[in-house]
């Protein structure tokens, strides 16, 4: 009945985007942590010098539960991303799908 | 056993199920899915039964953490009443007056929280009442209950993301 949260990165030209299946609960907290730093990595290898610092993109569209908890656990993540990564956008936006996701942060 | 009856021509309360679970974390699946079930002929619209059993998972967590404090041996209560077109989710634990639900809880902030000035936690309640037509807590000594009401006649306003 439960599957533990997974997480994947990949690295798109101005964009790292995680995508998530499973169940981000009280379970995810390494997946999500270990994926947030994977993701900033690849993307700064493959970043070009003097490039833009990127987007990072959550994709939930595989995710069948949620909880509380896993909501604290990617405010967590997206607090970190603020602190760390000061040309991070102010804002963060919620879109229906990775392509205008992509498209809105891109504006 | 004493029993009363009236004269109003208001519906009677239906019990659809009852059941108890031990305070162990993840007890809360139990709780969501066994309420499902329970409501599968009521005609809850599915949007509608996502936000419910949302509410009842977290509803359950808290009383498993807040109310009894993870300790197996005390369990938490779940009843599912049909009283016409409302169904009641009662979640009753042992936390009494002292439960962090009793209280007036601190409205989260995400921009607080991702500045740190606010735990990024805090969700539990917010999404109880966002996701359902009526909360309400009440207290009986240590007994504490949630009251989670959804009308099965929901309209469309709320079925917004």
């Amino acid at each position: 009945m439960t599957s533990m949260c997974k997480a994947t990165t990949r690295v798109l030209p101005g964009a790292a985007v995680i995508e998530l299946s499973g169940e981000v609960d009280g379970s995810a907290a390494t997946a999500l942590t270990e994926a947030y730093q994977a993701a900033i990595a690849e993307y700064e290898r493959a970043r070009p010098a003097g490039g833009e610092p990127g987007t990072v993109v959550l994709d939930f569209a595989a995710v069948d539960y949620i909880n509380s908890t896993g909501i604290a656990l990617i405010v967590s993540v997206l607090a970190l991303a603020r602190a760390e990564r000061t040309r991070l956008d102010e804002a963060i936006a919620i879109y229906d799908s990775e392509e205008s996701a992509l498209s809105g942060a891109g504006k | 056993m004493e029993q009363t009856m009236t004269q109003v021509a208001r519906p009677i309360p239906r019990r659809l199920d009852a059941f108890t679970l031990p305070s162990e974390p993840g007890n809360e699946r139990l709780a969501l899915a066994r309420v499902a079930d329970s409501l599968a002929e009521v005609g809850l619209p599915g949007p509608r039964l996502e936000r419910l059993k949302t509410a009842v998972a977290e509803a359950t967590m808290n009383a498993i953490e807040h109310g009894n404090g993870n300790r197996a041996e005390i369990p938490v209560e779940v009843e599912v009443t049909q009283n016409g077109d409302e169904i009641i989710v009662a979640i009753t634990d042992q936390g009494g007056q002292e439960h962090p639900d009793s209280g007036a809880a601190e409205e989260p902030d995400l921009l607080k929280k991702l500045d740190g000035g606010q735990s990024p936690r805090g969700w539990g309640l917010f999404l109880i009442r966002n996701m359902v037509d009526a909360m309400d807590v009440t207290t009986d000594g240590q007994r504490h209950t949630i009251w989670l009401t959804m009308h099965t006649g929901g309209v469309a306003h709320d079925e917004h993301v």
